[in-house]
């Protein structure tokens, strides 16, 4: 009988499993990404609020289209809004908005920032759950994410918290090692939220046989946001092309993004499918929210490598200095040096996930 | 003794375990009657702490082929009528688009016989709002809803596609609800 080892029989090891699983949650996670993910998020948020002010009473109070008896009719009865426990008249309304954009403005400055998270996330569902027939994609985007951000340290950089802390202790605001774990479930989000809708669209005739961009493209009233190129939009072939080229973006997305070697395509690749929806189509904020989420894969090395391919790609002299990405503090290569190269070498690592 | 980072540490795990198992389960589309019953299970806890996201459908499986429009005959009693519609979207700025986003997804909605449930408080809404064209505030007798509709046509190789942003050339039309001051329900 061959004597064969321990690992050949099984590669797999319960030990090592974990020190994966702890590395990958705890110790390659950047915070200082959650803070990027927090200001852009809270902008977003702070502008669909002031959009949505003026309208404020017409949809949420018993004064406009749907009162809360015919609401609550209108959608499951497990869901909860605090705004059932308050009175339904347009002033009240008001008041609970303003203090819903007052807590957008206070995450966006990063002020308290994991409570106003929560208060947010309470918020939305409130105002989600209270007229159901105004919701769309982003709305689900925007209540997960304020559940993921409650969890992660987004005040460590850039908020008034961590000023205040510097003003008192004379230091950047400690974090906490392993606390940048909600990014990775961002990022698990992002992946889930490609995966499935690419899932729908194999399932779906029009985008298997090449017309939904013709079909999509023939709605009055989200399509034409910018002018289109005509050539593009009344050629059946052209319009073939590009649903098959949306197809295969969104299959090949939630893998691309976690390999190594194709990851900042994959960001890329995202981003230039967001940016080319939403000049074609009136999504509201769907695109932004979900280029906001891609930005949870972003690292500081990623920013180095950018900036020397656009500065490669227009010819410039590149900086003597190097290039200043978020500071991390808890990861050990980053620390040592914040040159591109040495940067770059610990996001493979990440990227790899080994 | 367990210190506070390794509670914190367990209790971290608890909630990264539990939201990959619960949009595992919640984001993917059905795949068979045990995984109905788990997303079924979860529906209600999801439903109240507002994490419910269900399947991505983003334009799919099938994305829409129908460009719809809702509007009103609002009678007064002193017999005149106020035609409502509800915002013709090709006439509008992306930025007027941008701004009435809620807009195009509440009539959109609003026209299906699942919302049945709003359109008497839209009707009363109308009714409380919409002043007769003398501008004296006269009493509303009855409105009519009618919901209208173009489909967009099947696309044919051998013929010219439809114009970018639908034909409105043809509405085809139904009238869905009638409000009256007496009687809120439906009449059809």
């Amino acid at each position: 009988m061959t004597n064969v080892t321990e690992q050949a029989v099984s590669p797999l090891q319960l030990a090592g499993l974990k020190k994966k699983w702890n590395w990958f949650f705890f110790e390659s996670a950047d915070p200082a990404n959650c803070a990027i993910i927090r200001i852009g998020y809270s902008a977003l948020l702070l502008l669909m609020l002031l959009v949505q002010w003026p309208d404020a009473a017409f949809w949420y109070s018993d004064s406009g289209v749907l009162p809360l008896s015919a609401s609550r009719k209108l959608i499951d009865s497990d869901t909860l809004t605090v705004l059932a426990w308050l009175p339904t008249d347009a002033s009240t309304i008001q008041l609970c908005y303003g203090l819903f954009i007052l807590q957008a403005v206070m995450l966006l400055v990063g002020f308290k920032s994991r409570l106003q998270a929560v208060c947010l996330l309470v918020w939305l569902t409130s105002f989600h759950h209270r007229n159901g027939l105004l919701l769309d994609g982003e709305d689900t985007v925007f209540r997960i994410f304020a559940f993921l951000l409650a969890f992660s340290p987004c005040s460590c950089r850039w908020s008034v918290d961590n000023w205040l802390h510097r003003r008192l202790c004379g230091q950047d605001m400690p974090v906490a090692s392993g606390s940048a774990w909600a990014l990775r479930l961002m990022q698990i989000q992002m992946t889930m939220i490609y995966a499935s809708t690419a899932w729908e669209k194999l399932n779906g005739n029009a985008w298997l046989d090449g017309t939904a961009l013709y079909y999509a493209s023939r709605l009055d009233d989200v399509f034409g946001r910018l002018p289109v190129p005509g050539i593009l939009f009344n050629s059946l072939t052209a319009l073939k092309l590009m649903t098959w080229t949306v197809l295969v973006a969104e299959v090949l997305l939630p893998l691309g993004l976690w390999v190594r070697e194709t990851r900042r395509a994959a960001i890329l690749g995202g981003i230039a499918l967001h940016l080319s929806i939403e000049w074609m189509m009136n999504l509201f904020l769907f695109e932004w929210i979900m280029i906001v989420g891609l930005l949870s894969f972003v690292t500081a090395a990623d920013l180095c490598w950018l900036r020397q391919l656009c500065v490669s790609l227009i010819k410039l002299p590149q900086s003597q200095h190097p290039v200043r990405g978020p500071v991390i503090s808890n990861l050990p290569a980053a620390k040592a040096t914040q040159t591109g190269k040495s940067v770059a070498a610990n996001t493979d690592q990440v990227a790899a996930g080994s | 003794m367990v210190n506070l980072q390794q509670l914190r540490r367990f209790g971290a795990n608890v909630v990264i375990v539990t939201f990959v198992i619960v949009i595992a389960i919640d984001a993917v589309p059905s795949t068979c009657t045990a995984h109905q019953r788990l997303k079924n299970a979860l529906d209600p806890a999801l439903d109240a702490s507002g994490l419910w996201q269900e399947s991505w459908r983003l334009f799919a499986p099938e994305p829409d082929s129908i460009n719809t429009r809702v509007s009103a005959r609002i009678q007064f009693v002193d017999g005149t009528e106020v035609q409502w519609e509800s915002p013709d979207w090709p006439e509008m700025s992306s930025w007027q688009k941008f701004t009435h986003f809620r807009h195009m997804e509440y009539f959109d909605k609003l026209r299906n016989d699942e919302s049945s449930a709003a359109w008497g408080p839209f009707a009363a809404y109308l009714a409380r709002t919409v002043p007769a064209e003398s501008g004296i505030t006269t009493a509303v007798a009855k409105i009519e809803l009618t919901r209208h509709w173009v489909l967009v046509n099947e696309p044919q190789a051998d013929q010219p596609l439809m114009k970018i942003g639908g034909d409105s050339s043809h509405w085809d039309s139904w009238m869905f609800y009638t409000w009256t001051p007496a009687s809120e329900g439906a009449v059809q």
